[in-house]
């Protein structure tokens, strides 16, 4: 937080207590409802206005200027991947994706990204709508009205805040939620089940919500489609003539209704007769073409249009990097199609590019594995998209983008040669500080290639954990250790190295695994510390970091433990001893200890001070996957893109 | 994140090591990844071994029931013995039995793309085949909601005899899955030969054979039961009372029509007008009196990568079974080799309770490497045997990748080695047998194979008998009347010992009577066996001669092949050999079985492992969309180098333990979308220990037993005590328990020893339990 002045940092605090309060339910709201005294006006900060719903007293509503930002000092980069929904909106276009609200011009111009930095709920985003000459979003943290100069978000203690779907229905704003609720939004920012409630609720998301021909049809991910006409409510399933009760998308125009289904695109007229048009299996997204045809994009990335009776495919699915077309939009007149990767204008069935700024998006929400180089390049891995590197401005490197290496696992800069090595599902890749790549497999002797974590020994040792055991890399050949030799368990997850102080050149591989953790002497003696046998708390030790008497150890369900490397005494940690720790999103800095959990943000640990901090507001997920520091600043990768924090953020 | 990398995740997965073992298990596939009874159970299975003159044929009826009130798409899964050959397989359905067929590779695939595409699937090759690792599997659907299904298997294996001992095995005990109880069990056993035997035995005791003869050459018995738990094999063992050699020979001859009912062939029909013979020869020169010579050995241990697992502990129960079997008078050293050769020591050294156990120690610190270098090991081995006279044995899977990798390289760096003889044991289902069998005859040796899995003690014995037999060399079979026989092999590929059987196949063309000897050389001394015989008109008693003459011949075209450059030469034999294997119904490299054409080819080799759904389609399938439980929809890229399609996916924290099944949707290049669903299990707990130690006395010498109780899903526990080889604790349905039972060796030194319990389950999690055991001075 440094730049960011005593009071900001007093809002960002005191908006992060109601996050986490929200998330706790009744009890805590109601403290904070009623303590101020029976006025509406809850509290007001710098940037921000809480209020509750005075008549129901159940709605809370929270008002951000997104002008000013909530954080400054804190970055964000979100993905363009994701995309749930576009909107031409007081002439812009808005594309949703699962973290950010981008906002662009028509020509393509990108305006301004609005993210959890300027007021959206830190959640996944999942549809655009229009009501009342305003542009709300659904999140799964309430609804969002998207103003020029302010965000407000509108959420209820009575009902399900995920939001999955959203239409205009009879002068209200219809939402559709992830339980299957169906609630309905009016003007006075109340938001109730009354007037629109489904008897018997299905137990599936509401994955979207149409009106057509003055009725309203609501569309379930596993439960078919839910069909309000003359005041009940209808369910047209699989049992019903539906190919499938699992519904993707549907498009509702003057004279059908259009279902899609994993097994085949439904087509439902006035008389609510079916018929299911041929070869339209696994339609993701839906849209009205010219002359009557539709316009569909699959799950697999198949684009084609269909006059009912042939298909005609303009766009055909990758095997190699299939990407679902997750939306097509009529914006304005043009056709918007949202893939995965790439948004494009249809025309004469031709895809055009659209938007600028692309390149500062990331590739993947989903960050598995962070490093950074002694240039200031930031290597970013992915849970399944590969790698990508970016300069120190965070500009994209050229193109240098390795997605053909998918699953990465972990990313480690071997300050001895300068190379980047990268641990995958295909082996061990060295990126040489010349541009030359090598890899390490199962055929060259690696005991498995699933790679978990890879530590550099010394000049001549490298040790990488796998799935199958560890493998000891030198000059002359690999050789490799599993459970046989001693080892807990052959899946290895993460690894630390201890110094002996007595003895100057010796050292002890440590080795967590699904089964404890294990201490490698250079005599091939190994020691294990399990919770059978010892106070470790958990089996699965899933990151090491060095700290400054040993060993700080991360488990899976078990919070932090500590090892005493002199005296080889394990102790779990003092606080937070349910979170799970990520695998490998540990990282030492200075007198601090970073930990990335699953679900509890970023925990901030000073062992000397004996203090433990948590970090949540200033994230877009609780769910921490991936640590990294560099040029003063830590990076923390999440689930939903990354986030750049001044070190001095921290360390206050 | 990274719910993905810790919540670990099995899948409906089915990967042949994982089956080793199974005697005829229907896996209901589309539900779970193993044998469930509550779902599947074996109501009724009958088994008929008939074994004449050392060749086995064995007969399976199972009829399965499906419990439940849907239907099952199930995986049969049968684990052949070593040299086993299927004859005949058939499914029942609708009450009519489909019969597999023979079908051309080529044509097969033809066939099944035919059918694909009438979608109609047909579920060959890949469900119809035998593997590398003699597993016989193939897609059986549907078995009806609460209705039945019976399969029929025959087999046929030769029985080899070594030292005059000889055993059959049938396969009944599972490796990895639970036991299997049939609702009830019928096994009749008939046993016949013309070589009188003697100390016939039954091995274990779970099934006590109602033996009602028993004689020197023929013995019936039969088992009959209900409820019928299979916790070990059924196995018989017996010497050939041969005081002496001998040679006998069978006939056959049938020349009525055959009709082949292949889908390809239009029911043509054939006869054969040749007849065949099989002379079986027992050498006992010895006459087993003598003292045996103090054994001088080279023992060269495999230790690269592929040996990990299951296989590296059954390597080094061999390697303890060897060395402790050897007394103070025999010499040894030990070799460890992956892609280079590490020693023990470069002179031979007496076998010592001490340089054993430092043996053992050195062997148990050996670093597994990536890279076999075969040639290198043999050679190495070779040479230091040279030296000291010495016999090299060589434990191994037989998988080279480094230095020498071809066939014919090695067998040339082997025999330029030395004269040295090269024994070679064999381990683990992917052993290569071929290259394994053709260096041990080679080199003046013998080959012995064992599955990770099976009980190898038996194996182990013959072997190191056989380490101290001589070999007879120069071994043919002559007749006077030459010109009337054809095609006459010989049923071993390796040396032939003294105190072990041989047999030659041939045909004869015409009938007539005919003295066959059998001439060799034992140690320098000429054997001459004789026997007068009658090659008859017709004999139908023996009619599995030709299948077995057959294979033979099979087995010598495909050498001939190998060798010419003559494409006219190799069509002709090819087709001889299409020929043969669809007669007599076996698989060779250029034919497929055809079985269950009604059951249905889709996806389902999904991989063990960190969340990665992985899918394997026939081809055709142009994408792959997977929905999961939690409500994520994901594409699945193709992966060339797996040849299968597959996505990483992230499980919610949310998800707690449990089975959840995952819809896959399947399009194929018209457009048809095919729906599947699979299961999968989120597992994150290890498995829970408890341990009960049952000892007299921790004293040398003693054997101590390991009760662990432990979750049903653990898949595999060991035990380790320090200085000690790990071993693998085994269900013992009378204790209820897991059980280990560790002989400390007598030289064990009184002391405090660490105990190591390892677990683990399917979803590969990991428990530890620490201990320590207190050794007592003997008294």
């Amino acid at each position: 937080m440094t730049g960011s002045s005593p009071k900001i940092w007093h809002a960002g605090v005191f908006i992060g207590a109601i996050v986490s309060f929200v998330a706790l339910g009744f009890f805590v709201i109601a403290v904070l409802v009623f303590n101020p005294a029976e006025q509406t006006i809850l509290d007001i900060q710098e940037n921000v206005r809480l209020e509750r719903d005075s008549t129901s007293e159940t709605a809370l509503r929270r008002t951000i200027n997104m002008e000013n930002g909530l954080f400054p000092g804190t970055r964000f980069f979100p993905s363009a991947a994701g995309s749930r929904d576009a909107l031409l909106h007081d002439n812009k276009l808005y594309i949703a994706t699962s973290s950010a609200l981008f906002e662009y011009s028509p020509a393509g111009s990108l305006l301004r990204d609005i993210t959890y930095l300027n007021g959206l709920p830190a959640a996944d985003f999942s549809d655009l709508a229009r009501f009342n000459e305003e542009l709300y979003l659904a999140t799964s943290e309430g609804l969002a009205l998207v103003g020029t100069q302010a965000v407000t978000t509108f959420t209820s203690k009575l009902h399900d805040n995920n939001i999955t779907a959203m239409a205009v229905f009879n002068s209200r704003l219809v939402l559709g939620t992830e339980s299957g609720q169906l609630l309905s939004f009016s003007s006075d920012g109340t938001i109730s089940d009354e007037f629109i409630r489904i008897p018997n609720a299905p137990d599936s998301a509401i994955i979207s919500v149409e009106v057509w021909r003055g009725r309203l049809a609501a569309a379930t991910r596993e439960e078919g489609l839910y069909l309000l006409e003359g005041g009940a409510f209808r369910v047209l399933d699989a049992g019903q003539g539906l190919p499938s009760s699992s519904i993707s998308a549907v498009l509702a125009t003057e004279e059908a209704l259009y279902v899609a289904t994993m097994a085949g695109l439904v087509r439902i007229d006035a008389a609510l007769q079916q018929r299911v048009i041929p070869d339209t299996g696994m339609v993701s997204a839906i849209a009205a073409g010219e002359d009557g045809e539709l316009i569909c994009g699959t799950h697999a990335g198949e684009l084609f249009t269909t006059d009912g009776q042939f298909k005609r495919t303009l766009l055909p699915a990758s095997t190699e990097n299939p990407s679902a077309i997750q939306a097509i939009v009529n914006t304005g007149g043009r056709t918007l199609v949202l893939t995965g990767d790439n948004w494009f204008f249809l025309t004469d069935d031709e895809l055009k590019p659209f938007g600028d700024s692309r390149e500062q998006f990331l590739k993947a929400p989903h960050i598995s594995a962070l490093t950074t180089d002694d240039k200031g390049n930031t290597w970013i891995g992915y849970f399944d998209r590969g790698l990508e590197v970016r300069s120190a401005g965070m500009r994209r490197s050229g193109d240098f983008i390795r997605e053909e290496l998918r699953y990465v696992k972990c990313l480690r800069y071997d300050s001895l040669t300068g190379a980047i090595l990268a641990g995958t599902s295909k082996g061990l890749h060295f990126f040489e500080p010349g541009g030359g790549v090598s890899t390490l497999s199962a055929d060259d002797g690696l005991i498995s290639n699933e790679v978990n974590d890879v530590i550099r020994v010394d000049e001549g040792l490298i040790v990488a954990a796998t799935g199958g055991g560890i493998s000891l890399i030198k000059e002359e050949g690999v050789n490799s250790l599993n459970a046989f030799h001693g080892l807990s368990s052959n899946k290895a997850l993460s690894l630390g190295l201890i110094f002996k102080a007595e003895e100057n050149d010796s050292k002890q591989i440590a080795i967590g695994s699904l089964g404890g953790l294990d201490l490698l002497d250079s005599d091939l003696s190994i020691t294990s510390y399990s919770p059978d046998s010892s106070r470790l708390p958990a089996h699965w030790v899933s990151a090491i970091s060095p700290v400054d008497n040993g060993l700080a150890l991360g488990t899976y369900g078990r919070g932090l433990a500590f090892l005493d490397a002199a005296s080889g005494e394990l102790v779990p940690g003092t606080e937070h001893n349910q979170t799970s720790i990520n695998p490998l999103a540990m990282l030492t800095s200075g007198k601090l200890l970073l930990a990335g959990t699953l679900d509890s943000g970023l925990l901030v640990h000073n062992p000397e001070a004996g203090s433990w901090h948590q970090i949540i507001d200033l994230l877009p997920s609780r769910n921490v996957t991936a640590l990294a520091a560099g040029n003063g600043t830590y990076l923390i990768g999440t689930d939903r893109g990354l986030v750049i924090l001044e070190a001095g953020s921290i360390h206050r | 994140m990274k719910r993905l990398a810790v919540l670990l995740i099995s899948l409906v997965i089915l990967s042949p090591s994982l089956a080793m073992g199974e005697a005829g298990v229907i896996i209901p596939s589309n539900i779970k990844d193993r044998p469930d009874p509550s779902i599947v159970s074996l109501a009724h299975m009958h088994v008929r071994v008939n074994i004449v003159d050392q060749y086995a044929t064995v007969r399976v009826i199972q009829i399965f029931e499906n419990k439940i009130d849907r239907d099952i798409e199930g995986k049969y899964i049968f684990s052949l013995p070593d040299q086993a050959q299927v004859s005949a397989f058939a499914i029942w359905e609708d009450g009519v039995r489909i019969p597999a067929v023979i079908v051309e590779r080529q044509k097969a695939s033809e066939l099944y793309e035919e059918l694909t595409s009438m979608k109609i699937d047909p579920g060959l090759a890949e469900t119809g085949d035998i593997d590398e690792q003699n597993l016989f599997t193939v897609m059986v659907y549907p078995i009806p909601a609460h209705g039945t299904k019976r399969i029929e298997l025959t087999y046929t294996a030769e029985l080899p005899v070594q030292s005059l001992r000889s055993q059959f095995t049938l396969p009944l005990k599972p490796s990895l899955y639970s036991e299997q109880t049939a609702g009830r069990f019928q096994l009749d056993f008939d046993f016949r030969s013309s070589q009188p035997i003697t100390g016939f035995q039954q091995r274990g005791s779970s099934l006590q054979m109602d033996f009602r003869e028993k004689g020197a050459n023929a013995v019936k018995g039969s088992f009959s039961g209900q409820q019928v738990p299979f916790i070990e094999d059924f196995a018989v063992e017996y010497q050939l009372d041969s005081q002496e050699s001998s040679l006998a020979v069978t006939t056959h001859r049938d020349k009525r029509q055959w009709q082949d009912i292949g889908p390809l062939s239009g029911g043509a029909r054939f006869s054969d007008s040749s007849g065949y013979f099989a002379a079986h020869a027992v050498f006992n020169e010895s006459g087993g009196a003598g003292e045996a010579e103090p054994l001088k050995l080279v023992l060269a241990v495999d230790t690269s990568i592929s040996m990990q697992w299951t296989k590296l502990t059954a390597c080094f129960k061999a390697v303890e079974y060897f060395l402790r079997g050897l007394t103070a008078d025999d010499q040894f050293t030990l070799l460890c080799f992956n892609d280079g050769v590490e020693e023990f020591s470069q002179q031979l050294q007496p076998a010592t309770a001490e340089s054993v156990g430092g043996a053992l120690e050195f062997f148990k610190r050996r670093y597994l490497r990536g890279g076999t270098d075969l040639a290198a090991a043999i050679e190495r081995a070779k040479l230091l045997a040279e030296e000291s006279g010495a016999t090299v044995v060589l434990i191994t899977d037989g998988a080279p990748t480094a230095g020498e990798v071809d066939n014919n390289a090695i067998s040339a760096t082997a025999a330029s080695a030395g004269d040295a003889k090269l024994m070679i044991f064999g381990i683990g289902n992917d052993a290569r047998a071929d290259l394994l069998r053709r260096l041990a005859s080679e080199n003046g040796g013998h080959f012995a194979w064992v599955s990770e899995s099976e009980d190898i003690d038996f194996k182990l014995a013959r072997f190191l008998e056989a380490l101290s037999e001589p070999v007879i060399s120069r071994l043919a079979l002559n007749v006077e009347q030459d010109a009337n026989l054809d095609s006459v092999y010989l049923n071993k590929k390796t040396s032939v010992f003294d105190r072990s059987d041989v047999t030659w196949l041939g045909r004869y063309l015409t009938p007539a009577t005919a003295t066959m000897q059998v001439s060799g050389y034992l140690e320098g001394s000429r054997i001459s066996l004789e026997s007068e015989v009658d090659l008859p008109e017709e004999d139908l008693s023996n009619p599995q001669l030709p299948r077995r003459w057959a294979q033979l011949r099979v087995n010598h075209l495909l050498r001939q092949i190998d060798l010419s450059e003559d494409p006219a030469e190799v069509a002709e034999m090819e087709k001889e050999i299409v020929f043969l294997s669809r007669k007599y119904m076996f698989v060779t490299p250029y034919t497929s079985f055809l079985a269950a054409p009604r059951s249905l080819l889709r996806p389902r080799a999904m991989k063990a492992g960190d969340p990665v759904l992985r899918v394997k389609t026939v081809q055709g399938i142009t994408a792959v969309v997977a929905r999961f439980p939690f409500g994520l929809t994901k594409p699945l890229h193709y992966s060339e180098d797996d040849d299968s399609w597959e996505t990483r996916f992230l499980a919610p924290a949310s998800m707690r333990d449990g089975r959840y099944h995952v819809d896959l949707y399947l399009t194929d290049q018209e457009g048809t979308v095919y729906h599947e669903l699979k299961q999968f299990t989120v597992d994150s707990k290890p498995p829970t220990l408890r341990l009960e130690t049952e000892a007299e006395a921790m004293q040398p010498g003693r054997t101590v037993t390991f009760k662990i109780y432990a979750d049903s899903d653990t898949r595999e526990i060991i035990v380790r005590i320090d200085g000690l080889m790990p071993v693998e604790a085994r269900w013992d349905p009378e204790e209820k328990a897991n059980v280990a039972r560790i002989t400390l060796p007598a030289d064990m030194r009184p002391g405090t020893y660490s105990l190591k319990i390892s677990a683990v389950d399917f979803a590969r999690n990991t428990a530890v339990l620490s201990d320590s055991i207190t050794v007592e001075e003997s008294k």
